[in-house]
């Protein structure tokens, strides 16, 4: 079966244009969270977010579509002859076109116009086009775990022979329809995303879009690519309990991991680094608690934890696949960024989250989990390793 | 890998009502989740199974859908607009705005904890998770996945869909909107008297004639096994470059005249079986008994295409 490798990636945050951005603005521990301007926020109890700076194109492409478009040629850069019939391309989204079908709604009673008639699919579709993949090209739309999916989708084709290249990844942008959904649920921080911290008060809602160039490994080296990481294993759950509240247990999370680290090969024990999802509300990062501490057993307090959360915001559809990006890096530079937000985890905390300043780790970090829970119960699971 | 048999399937049709344990599960959902929930229920009791007491952690969900919850989309964007402050949003219908939503509930209700996965990629989703569900059976990720595949009407979206007929030219003309629910399980074990899957084929291309040549030979490759036994693809394209993507396939029929959007192949699909089971039933003669390989494809207006060639047994 072939193996996945990592040949390429591209990261749009509010830390910055590309992965490096990304990448320093997390090794620093900075928080890209401020006051939201792009939309009033005075009906909403939340006032913050981590939000690009960045205004819709002339070509009338929604903000997501922008950030996607962006992420999406930084990865490719390394690889100009990508696309044809074993080309493809996997995106997750949760939000896309809801902004244009939002304002045709709020606009109709003065004569909106023609409704809109895009629809969140539509993404992956663009992405093709502009970069002529004529292989398999999927959306996938699991929420909060859309973007580990594509991820996860994508190795799988390569693995399956179904395409030798794909493009995989998952991008989204904040608007009031969002913000206010999350806000009435009583989800939002009124500060700003503490992952894991002890004092966390919920969750700060980020725009995003990563990917990365999956490949399959001969392929990849027949073209001298330079191997950035490994895409081993992937695994989904569902914790059959409720729609937006997480198992008290993290079943469907450990069921995701579990499946994970079978298709990897591996062991929990091997495990040297987790990207967590951890959102900051308290009932997801005690899930999380929950989930790894039974899964990493007694490994769990040594295994360093990071929650990007406190530094781009939850970026829903892009969360996973920037937490994959970050965990290529983290294998790369063999530095654990420290948690933004984060200053104190709760005295019974099983986990070792990393506050502060960046932990060079004392054995070296060879297989990466990178975690992703959602509204709907479901869950995904990543394992990546060192190139 | 390990094969793979369609053991049920079910539609489930506008204004459907559920078994009574499941009527507040269906109250909180929006139309997609109706009818994409209750075509699951359906196929789930239809291959005898019961609801487990505890989470099968080798039973999963995967739904195909173009539109999704763009039901509960709508009100909840319908009740921002009005909204003076955010205490007049409803979070419950906030809850409902995933496009995963039906695979939650399917999950709750019948315990199933594996995977659980929704494609959202136009025309072509419902038989792009049948070809998903398919591979992770055969792949040993889950003993048994209900694969749906869903959409919920609302009045936006056939006014959005009269925009978008009028747009696809004068073919399209009075092609209906139908809401629509179906859903199949497959399962790993080895059973007689069932449907198995043979293979699926998923790729892009917006050139209808290179899309069509992608697929016959596809199609060629998979009645060359059959040795001749394969019967003419069922086709669902609502698709204005219809004659162009099957230029020379003389078998090809009469395009529909019904939209489905994401659901379209997946609803040919329980249609067959349901077919299928009548006639085992001797109730009617099925029209096509001769022949056991059965081919289905969609085709989405920008390129996607999905086919699946599915094996009918006994």
């Amino acid at each position: 079966m072939p193996r996945v490798v990592v040949t390429g990636m591209g990261a749009e945050t509010a830390l910055g244009h590309g992965v490096s951005a990304f990448w320093e603005g997390a090794l620093l521990g900075r928080s890209a969270i401020r006051p939201v301007t792009r939309f009033e926020t005075r009906r909403f109890h939340a006032r913050g977010a981590a939000l690009i700076d960045r205004e819709r194109a002339g070509d009338g492409a929604e903000l997501e579509t922008l950030f996607a478009r962006d992420a999406a040629d930084e990865a490719l850069a390394p690889c100009p002859d990508f696309g044809g019939g074993r080309a493809g391309i996997a995106v997750g989204t949760t939000l896309a076109g809801n902004g244009a079908l939002t304002e045709w709604l709020a606009s109709r009673p003065a004569g909106g116009g023609a409704p809109p008639r895009g629809e969140a699919g539509a993404l992956s579709r663009e992405l093709a086009e502009r970069h002529g993949a004529r292989g398999p090209v999927s959306t996938v739309s699991v929420a909060c775990a859309s973007g580990a999916a594509a991820v996860g989708l994508g190795a799988e084709w390569i693995r399956e022979g179904l395409a030798t290249r794909v493009l995989a990844g998952g991008a989204d942008a904040i608007s009031p329809f969002v913000f206010s959904g999350f806000d009435a649920l009583r989800a939002l921080s009124t500060s700003a995303a503490r992952p894991f911290d002890v004092a966390r008060d919920g969750l700060t809602l980020g725009d995003g879009a990563g990917f990365l160039l999956l490949e399959e490994e001969d392929r990849a080296c027949r073209r001298g690519a330079v191997i950035l990481a490994r895409v081993t294993g992937y695994g989904s759950g569902s914790d059959a309990h409720h729609m937006t509240r997480p198992d008290p247990e993290g079943r469907g999370l450990r069921r995701a991991v579990e499946t994970a680290l079978v298709q990897a090969g591996r062991v929990s024990s091997d495990v040297d680094f987790v990207s967590a999802h951890g959102t900051g509300t308290t009932f997801n990062d005690a899930m999380e608690e929950a989930a790894l501490a039974r899964v990493l057993g007694a490994k769990a307090r040594l295994v360093p934890v990071n929650g990007i959360k406190g530094a781009i915001g939850h970026t829903l559809g892009a969360a996973g696949a920037l937490e994959a990006v970050l965990s290529v890096l983290v294998l790369a530079h063999q530095r654990v960024p420290p948690t933004a937000g984060h200053t104190r985890s709760r005295p019974d905390s099983p986990l070792r989250i990393v506050s502060g300043t960046p932990l060079s780790p004392e054995k070296p970090i060879a297989v990466a989990l990178s975690t992703s829970s959602a509204f709907g119960g479901t869950n995904a699971a990543l394992i990546l390793e060192r190139a | 890998m390990r094969p793979v048999l369609l053991v049920s399937s079910a539609l489930a049709a506008e204004g459907g009502s559920g078994a009574p344990e499941d009527l507040n599960r269906l109250r909180r959902m929006d139309r997609f989740g109706r009818t994409g929930f209750l075509a699951g229920m359906r196929a789930f009791s239809g291959a005898g199974d019961s609801r487990s007491q505890g989470t099968d952690p080798r039973g999963g969900v995967i739904v195909g859908t173009r539109h999704g919850c763009r039901p509960a989309i709508t009100e909840h964007a319908t009740r921002l607009a009005a909204a003076a402050r955010v205490e007049d949003l409803a979070p419950s219908v906030f809850a409902s705005t995933v496009h995963n939503s039906v695979n939650g509930e399917l999950a709750m209700a019948l315990g199933l904890g594996g995977v659980s996965e929704t494609i959202i990629s136009g025309r072509s989703a419902g038989l792009e998770a049948l070809i998903l569900g398919a591979r992770r059976v055969a792949a040993d990720a889950a003993d048994r996945v209900l694969v749906v595949a869903a959409e919920g009407v609302d009045d936006a979206m056939r006014e959005a869909w009269t925009e978008e007929r009028s747009a696809l030219g004068p073919r399209a003309a009075g092609v209906e909107l139908v809401e629509t629910g179906a859903a199949v399980l497959l399962q790993a074990a080895k059973m007689e008297d069932h449907i198995r899957f043979v293979e699926g084929c998923l790729f892009f291309e917006p050139d209808a004639r290179r899309a069509g040549l992608r697929f016959l030979e596809w199609m060629k490759g998979i009645e060359a096994q059959a040795g001749g036994n394969a019967l003419p693809a069922t086709v669902s394209l609502c698709v204005p470059d219809y004659e162009d993507f099957l230029e020379g396939e003389e078998r090809r029929g009469d395009p529909p005249r019904i939209e489905r959007f994401g659901a379209a192949g997946l609803y040919e699909i329980a249609r067959d079986v349901a077919a299928r089971r009548v006639h085992a039933a001797g109730e009617q003669p099925l029209n096509s008994p001769s022949k056991k390989i059965h081919l289905y494809v969609t085709r989405d207006t920008t390129g996607a295409v999905a086919a699946v060639a599915l094996e009918f047994l006994a």
